[in-house]
């Protein structure tokens, strides 16, 4: 049986926060799907796929240790999500974004 | 309801986020931990805590008026949310990536605050020619006695310096408006 959207944004979060240089992981889902989310039992998983019209979609938020280069920590993300999803036969467009860049002394 | 209300779409207030401050962020509460903004904020707050026991409190004092924490935190509130992303590496294909404006000001703001005599009151952020290239405007409060042309000097160099560390990120004009003065402890009790 195929994996699941969500079982599949769960193995990605565990990817991302795997991912040296990785401090923090927040949900990648737009403010009004967030609200939405906690009406519901959804799990909470962070990490989003979407299929855009037969082209598969992942989109991760981390924040960065602000001294780290924080696209090289990103670049590593999406090398991990496509290692990940290497055995996939669909295209596939990662976006991370980095959501905070975290000073250090906190 | 306003920006204090509703925290990044977490359905947590401002209120609600000091207060899970004040109980050490127990019994966890996911909506708050997985929400970049709550995150900042928190962040911000922790680090406004500390700044805050560094300046005297003495009433009759005065360093710095109550209503100045209330001003920083409501511009804490307005640069913290996202805002819009800036690429910080040129699109290769099938993967982008890009910084939230929210967290540029956020680095701004804690390298700001991280120089000796300087609290950051306000920053302000535009594309200058290139949306990986940003025009800074810092106004900040400096402590009674320091040189207002060496603090302000240092704030430029570490922030533009702190910037460019992120891919093709670069700071355009830096400039920084000294607009309040407070006392510390040494001028205090000195």
């Amino acid at each position: 049986m195929a994996e699941s959207e969500k079982e599949l944004e769960a193995r990605i979060d565990e990817v991302v926060a795997a991912t040296s240089g990785v401090r923090e992981q927040y949900s990648a889902r737009s403010t009004l799907r967030r609200a939405a989310r906690r009406f519901t039992d959804a799990p909470s998983v962070l990490s989003l796929v979407e299929d855009d019209r037969g082209r598969r979609r992942v989109t991760v938020c981390i924040g960065v240790t602000a001294e780290l280069d924080s696209s090289a920590v990103a670049l590593d993300v999406a090398a991990a999500v496509r290692e990940l999803l290497a055995e996939g036969e669909e295209p596939l467009d990662v976006r991370v974004r980095v959501s905070r860049l975290i000073p250090s002394a906190v | 309801m306003d920006d204090t209300d509703d925290i990044g779409g977490s359905g947590y207030s401002l209120e609600e986020l000091s207060a899970y401050l004040d109980r050490e962020r127990t019994p966890r509460i996911a909506a708050i931990e997985s929400n970049a903004q709550c995150q900042a904020l928190l962040s911000s707050m922790e680090r406004m805590g500390a700044l805050s026991r560094e300046v005297v409190d003495e009433a009759s004092r005065a360093p710095l008026p109550e209503s100045w924490y209330d001003d920083v935190m409501r511009e804490v509130l307005r640069e913290f949310r996202a805002g819009r992303d800036i690429p910080i590496l040129a699109a290769t294909k099938g993967t982008e990536v890009v910084v939230t404006e929210g967290a540029v000001y956020e680095l701004i703001r804690a390298v700001g605050d991280s120089v000796p005599g300087a609290l950051v009151g306000k920053v302000r952020v535009s594309p200058h020619d290139r949306d990986d290239v940003l025009d800074i405007r810092i106004s900040l409060s400096l402590r009674f006695g320091q040189s207002i042309s060496e603090v302000a000097e240092e704030v430029r160099t570490k922030v533009r310096r702190a910037v460019s560390q992120h891919g093709d990120l670069r700071a355009g004009v830096i400039d920084v408006t000294v607009d309040d003065l407070h006392l510390g402890e040494e001028a205090a009790h000195g």
